[in-house]
């Protein structure tokens, strides 16, 4: 087994080199993918993984489905990625990994002292991802594309995206948007909220979003706080799913769920970002009409931060704060959501369009 | 029997323990349990004060200088340090930790003018279920863990 003193250093050494040897023996394509502000390259290795991580990409350029292209940019990080049984290789001893007699745990994170290189290790996926975020390199290695989980090709390599992300002060968080006219509404809370079904009924309405489950926050004092494209999923219940869209191809998403294209169920409604009027906590009330009650600025931490730090690996402080200055920029609602779904598209669009016209009344 | 004392000084474990002060009140989130937690008012100044490397007898005079009496207060912070400590918010520093690093001065660290309340850690573990349990796994003929992902 490795010897835990070579350090993290050591096993970016040992993956990069694995994966040379994979290129070297399978090719390699790279794959531009825009990130509001900035670019990403995707380095993919043999033919059996791209096709799983690839397409849930909202920012892939030159796909289809691909947001409107920016001008192009150098990217800022690369992230390699293969399929080690494509390439014939054994899992390689890292230190990253469990010692032999340690308990099994579902996830592994580990960092340096000085957070230059972090990891996580997941065995129910069979996935290592390790990001040095010194030289914006970072790599992800699945033990057998085919097997990989569903859900991990509905939101492919969240936690390399994230560290990537995280230096350029743009923060994953677990939420989604709806908005009009390039600003919108940013829905916190955790599943079973109503979030993604009002994300999916808004932009069957019309209306614009950045993503169902996870976007990229941008929030600094003296900018505007904008959330970004990065996952062109949605992922319904499999009933709402039936009852309400059965002509829109999905695909399995676990939990019950299926995944599907916001650009089939809505073409046009992904755009790549948002101006952030709102914050709101959703949660399925019951209610003839949904109410919106002003609520104070914790509350939309409460509601964003920890299912967002429970969910996605990686140093919680910069995006706790990202959050903690998009909510006191910003008003925070708590969403008693109606029993009408049809009608919560027209509710929140009122509600977006009464926030942008309060902004309007006060800066004139 | 060694009789157990009450901690004098705490300290946050930053390891397993982030938060934020949004708005006058704090957001913590145990990471090791997927509990998070709530302190404002009251709270919010014992946590900060802690948090800063003041000890309890001095959080409790400190706030016992707003207008309460030291006992009430005493009492009070006592408890509140119990559901720290409980919560994993944090642990009692060791005893090389209290001449380290330069004194706070507790006045500057929050608004003595507040009206006080007894210091309530508010608690929310409805994500409890994020923090997926363990799984149990094979390893297959190269090495990786094999699980099966319907159990």
């Amino acid at each position: 087994m490795p010897d835990p003193a070579l350090g993290l250093g050591a096993d970016r050494d040992r993956l990069a080199e694995l994966a040379d040897q994979a290129a070297t023996r399978l090719g390699s394509s790279d794959h531009l993918v825009r990130v509001g502000p900035i670019t990403l390259r995707l380095r993919v290795i043999g033919a059996s993984l791209g096709p799983r991580l690839l397409p849930a990409l909202a920012g892939l350029r030159g796909e289809e489905g691909e947001l409107p292209a920016g001008p192009a940019q150098e990217p800022v990080a690369t992230v390699t990625v293969w399929d080690m049984s494509e390439a014939d290789q054994a899992l390689p001893s890292l230190g990253l990994l469990p010692r032999p007699g340690e308990e099994p745990r579902t996830t592994y994170l580990a960092s340096d002292d000085d957070a230059t290189v972090e990891t996580w290790f997941q065995p129910l996926e069979s996935t290592i991802s390790l990001f040095d975020h010194e030289h914006g390199q970072g790599w992800f290695c699945v033990r057998d594309a085919s097997v990989l989980p569903p859900w991990e090709s509905a939101a492919p390599l969240r936690a390399l995206l994230r560290w990537a992300l995280a230096d350029h002060d743009l923060h994953l968080v677990h939420a989604a948007s709806v908005g009009r006219n390039g600003r919108g509404l940013l829905l916190a809370a955790r599943g079973g909220s109503g979030k993604s079904t009002s994300t999916a009924l808004a932009a069957v309405a019309g209306m614009q979003t950045t993503g169902d489950d996870y976007v990229v926050l941008h929030a600094r004092p003296g900018a505007a706080p904008t959330v970004y494209a990065l996952y062109r999923t949605v992922k319904l219940h499999a009933e709402v799913l039936a009852a309400r869209y059965p002509h829109v191809s999905s695909t399995e998403a676990g939990h019950g769920k299926r995944a599907l294209w916001l650009d089939d169920l809505a073409p046009g409604s992904l755009v790549g970002e948002l101006e952030v009027a709102g914050v709101l906590v959703p949660r399925v009330a019951g209610l003839d009409a949904s109410e919106f009650h002003p609520a104070d600025p914790a509350t939309a931490v409460r509601g964003l931060g920890p299912s967002t730090v429970f969910q996605l690996p990686g140093r919680p402080g910069p995006a706790l704060r990202a959050m903690g200055a998009l909510a006191e920029r910003v008003p925070v609602f708590d969403a008693a959501l109606g029993r009408d779904l049809d009608r919560v598209p027209s509710e929140l669009a009122r509600l977006l369009d009464d926030l942008v016209a309060a902004r309007s009344d006060a800066g004139s | 029997m060694t009789e157990r004392t009450e901690p004098t000084k705490l300290v946050v474990p930053k390891s397993a323990v982030t938060w934020d002060e949004i708005g006058g009140e704090i957001v913590a989130i145990n990471l090791a349990n997927g509990h998070y937690h709530s302190l404002r008012d009251t709270a919010r100044d014992a946590f900060v004060l802690l948090d800063a490397g003041v000890t309890v007898a001095e959080v409790v005079a400190a706030l016992a200088a707003t207008g309460p009496s030291a006992d009430v207060v005493a009492t009070d912070v006592g408890r509140f340090v119990a559901d720290l400590l409980s919560a994993g918010l944090a642990t009692e520093a060791g005893d090389d930790a209290s001449d380290v690093g330069a004194k706070p001065d507790p006045s500057a660290l929050f608004d003595g003018n507040r009206a006080y309340s007894a210091p309530l850690l508010e608690t929310y573990t409805d994500l409890e279920d994020l923090m997926l349990l363990d799984p149990v796994h094979d390893v297959d003929d190269k090495g990786w863990p094999r699980a099966d992902l319907d159990a």
